[in-house]
């Protein structure tokens, strides 16, 4: 018998199984569609905000009287226009920035009217300046305050200033190494001349940050919806890999598993079989959660070959997971392990996997814990791949969700080919454990 | 066609089967009769290779099954005591899958299928669930999973446990019919009636142990059967036991209440001379009853207890 009408027969029997389908399917539809309502408010979050962001800026040195003997007014002027000249530039039309006292900032952002306060300290263009020079390095501290309702827009204002920073600090090593290379040559004063004044154009150039700030065109922020219906998803993931976990168990309870057996189906098939089922099952709580959000609540999930990417890799995590579970409740031999994970287990997974409450509510030790679990590695990467983040963004969820896999198959297996002897199978001789 | 010599398994400290020795000729029905925990179906799990033996062989035509079970896999259908189908697939479904399990395909599946809904008589119920059946036709479905590819050898484990007198009969029939057709079958159960209507040869298993084996009279002959004649009168009828006890065929007798108990090895009709003796005494007789040798009886003389102790 081939593995296809082993799979067939399973996938029959799940679309038979109603309760199994609630459980499955509409649970999670049901619960994202609650919460997502419920807590919309945590979010406050929505494309208008991340494409409408004000910025407060206190500027804390006075550019009329600047104390420094080899700043002319020209050169600080155009010093202080690398900062502006780049929110003013073409690629973020959606910033926009005020002049305000700490005062006024902080009070604008308790009021929640600017999405970042930035300050810029009383040495900012001298140290600039100097920085500048190739024989002087002094640290520079810009500081960032974050509208903590405004998180997205408050990331993006964070990454653009650290990226103005960054140039500028490539700029300035360029600088210094450029002349002490012509200092230590003996190189013509002509070709010198040329070298340095080539420089100074450069650094009167606006600095580029588009591609610092990551696809910042591209860039979709999550939603209530958006979360709910990924952190449902990936919490239901669990009880789809326990399920198909369950059914083996039941397939032993009602001797079909062994009637298969005496048959001469290899124990090898039944197992593939069976994980191809929780593969099967994975994909198709994803695909018809994608389809329902997407459809009924306008979800928008990112790029498709993205979507297919992660689904296939957090699908072949679940049916790890799947296997674990399986050899755990075979060698209980009842279903009270796995109804004991259910119920508690998987609440804490969902509670760390950042199911319940919005992860980017959560201080970051949690979100490390987050990453680390199954579902929360497929809810971040979903959620990276709905914000069209570039793949080395997902990496560390999608490396997370691989090694949950390969781990729990590995255990899973491992478990399953140490069954006691009275349950196994002689296949050609040998004994072969299920 | 299929020896198994000294079969032994143990489970922890349990000793489910100490050594069992069995033989199943061509086209014999052979019973497997024990109580609950007797070893039938631990022995019969290893006969279908679920379970590998501690000790002992099983050769099927001449093969060792243990080494090489594939051939025995083909040929061997199993029924066993659980409804081992799919519920909420329907009884065709589910026909189809167990025949696909043993390689049948296309139009012979199909073809098989309507044979074997015919044999077991539910041919049209085939679209519903099976979770639909009755307890009777769910074990009906359960034997016809275990036919479509013409097995040499049945295994039928308790197959009529919990079902109505009437499903009971089917299967008692259909079993009967598979056999006349040339299918050799082992049969457990620990309904003596069964093992006694069905099976060309008997094995009785206690604790994991053949106690006796042969033909239904062999083995009654064997414990020598007592005939036991139950009469009930309308009072105490123990004037009437001395003058029974003068007759000479009555080995015993026992009286409890209005109940008198003759026990005989004797075939002579022996209701005719209770009546006879009973009217000498103008006691009024409710009720007689005559109960001969069984293969419970044997099994209460081998084991000193009763079958569904």
């Amino acid at each position: 018998m081939s593995i296809f009408t082993l799979i067939k027969k399973d996938l029959k029997i799940v679309l038979s199984d109603k309760k199994a389908l609630v459980i499955l399917v509409a649970m999670p539809i049901i619960l994202y569609t609650i919460l997502s309502f419920a807590l919309v408010g945590s979010f406050d979050t929505s494309d208008d905000e991340v494409w409408d962001i004000t910025i407060g800026i206190v500027k804390e040195y006075d550019l009329e009287n600047l104390e420094s003997d080899y700043l002319t007014q020209e050169d600080a002027e155009s010093l202080e226009k690398i900062l502006f000249d780049v929110l003013d530039s073409e690629g973020l039309e959606f910033v926009s920035y005020r002049f305000m006292t700490f005062e006024e900032a902080t009070e604008a952002i308790e009021n929640n009217n600017i999405s970042s306060v930035i300050i810029l300290p009383e040495n900012y263009i001298v140290d600039l300046g100097l920085n500048m020079s190739p024989t002087f390095r002094k640290p520079l501290d810009i500081q960032v305050i974050r509208n903590t309702d405004r998180q997205y827009s408050s990331d993006i204002v964070e990454n653009i200033v650290s990226s103005v920073m960054e140039n500028v600090s490539q700029m300035m090593i360029t600088n210094k190494v450029t002349y002490e290379t012509l200092n230590h040559y003996d190189i013509d004063k002509n070709i010198t001349t040329q070298i340095l004044d080539t420089m100074r154009n450069t650094e009167r150039e606006p600095v580029s940050v588009e591609t610092s700030v990551y696809n910042i065109d591209q860039l979709k922020m999550v939603n209530s919806g958006q979360y709910y219906s990924t952190a449902m998803m990936a919490m239901f993931l669990l009880f789809g890999a326990s399920y198909g976990a369950k059914f083996m168990l039941e397939e032993k309870r009602d001797f079909t598993l062994q009637r298969q057996q005496s048959a001469g189906i290899h124990p090898t098939t039944i197992v593939l079989g069976k994980l191809a089922l929780i593969f099967i099952i994975a994909v198709m709580q994803i695909t018809l959660m994608i389809l329902t959000s997407t459809i009924g609540f306008k979800v928008y999930w990112g790029e498709p070959i993205q979507i297919v990417f992660v689904t296939i890799i957090t699908a072949l995590a679940v049916t790890g997971f799947g296997s674990l579970l399986a050899a755990i409740s075979l060698k209980a031999g009842n279903f009270k392990a796995l109804n004991m994970m259910e119920s508690g287990i998987f609440q804490i997974l969902a509670l760390f996997g950042g199911s319940y409450f919005p992860l980017f509510l959560m201080p970051d030790w949690f979100k490390w814990i987050s990453r680390l679990l199954l579902n929360g590695a497929a809810l971040e990467a979903y959620q990276k791949v709905m914000m069209g983040a570039p793949l080395n963004e997902m990496l560390p969820s999608l490396t997370s969700l691989m090694l949950n896999g390969i781990v729990f198959l590995t255990i899973g297996m491992i478990i399953i080919q140490r069954q006691p002897k009275n349950t196994l199978i002689p296949v050609s001789g040998e004994e072969v454990s299920i | 066609m299929l020896k198994i010599n000294n079969l032994k398994k143990n489970y922890g400290e349990i000793q489910a089967v100490k050594g069992v020795h069995l033989e199943v000729n061509k086209g014999e029905i052979v019973g497997l009769l024990g109580p609950n925990g007797a070893g039938k179906s631990t022995t019969i799990s290893m006969i279908s290779t679920l379970i590998k033996p501690d000790a002992g062989s099983v050769e099927f035509k001449n093969i060792d099954v243990l080494k090489d079970p594939k051939p025995i896999q083909k040929v061997l259908g199993i029924v066993p005591q659980e409804i081992a189908l799919y519920p909420t697939l329907t009884g065709y479904e589910n026909l189809k899958f167990w025949g696909s399990a043993y390689g049948l395909k296309g139009s012979a599946l199909k073809e098989k299928i309507e044979i074997v809904s015919e044999i077991i008589g539910i041919k049209d119920r085939l679209k519903d669930k099976v979770e639909k059946y009755s307890g009777g036709m769910k074990r009906r479905i359960n034997i016809g999973a275990a036919l479509l590819h013409d097995p040499e050898l049945l295994i039928m484990d308790e197959p009529t446990v919990g079902i109505d007198p009437q499903s009971r009969n089917h299967i008692l029939e259909t079993i009967k019919q598979l056999n006349e057709d040339g299918m050799s079958i082992i049969y457990t159960s620990h309904y003596m009636e069964e093992v006694e209507f069905l099976c060309d040869r008997i094995y009785i298993m206690d604790e994991g142990v053949v106690i006796a084996e042969g033909t239904k009279e062999s083995l009654i002959a064997s414990v020598n059967g007592e005939k036991k004649v139950i009469v009930t009168y309308a009072k105490d009828p123990n004037g009437i036991k001395d003058r029974l006890n003068e007759l000479a065929q009555v080995e015993r007798i026992e009286v409890e209440g209005e109940v008198l108990t003759l026990y005989t090895h004797s075939n002579e009709n022996m209701m005719k001379k209770i009546i006879e003796v009973s009217s000498e005494f103008d006691i009024e007789m409710i009720s007689i009853d005559v109960e001969k040798p069984n293969l419970e009886s044997v099994f209460l003389h081998l084991t000193g207890k009763a079958l569904r102790d």
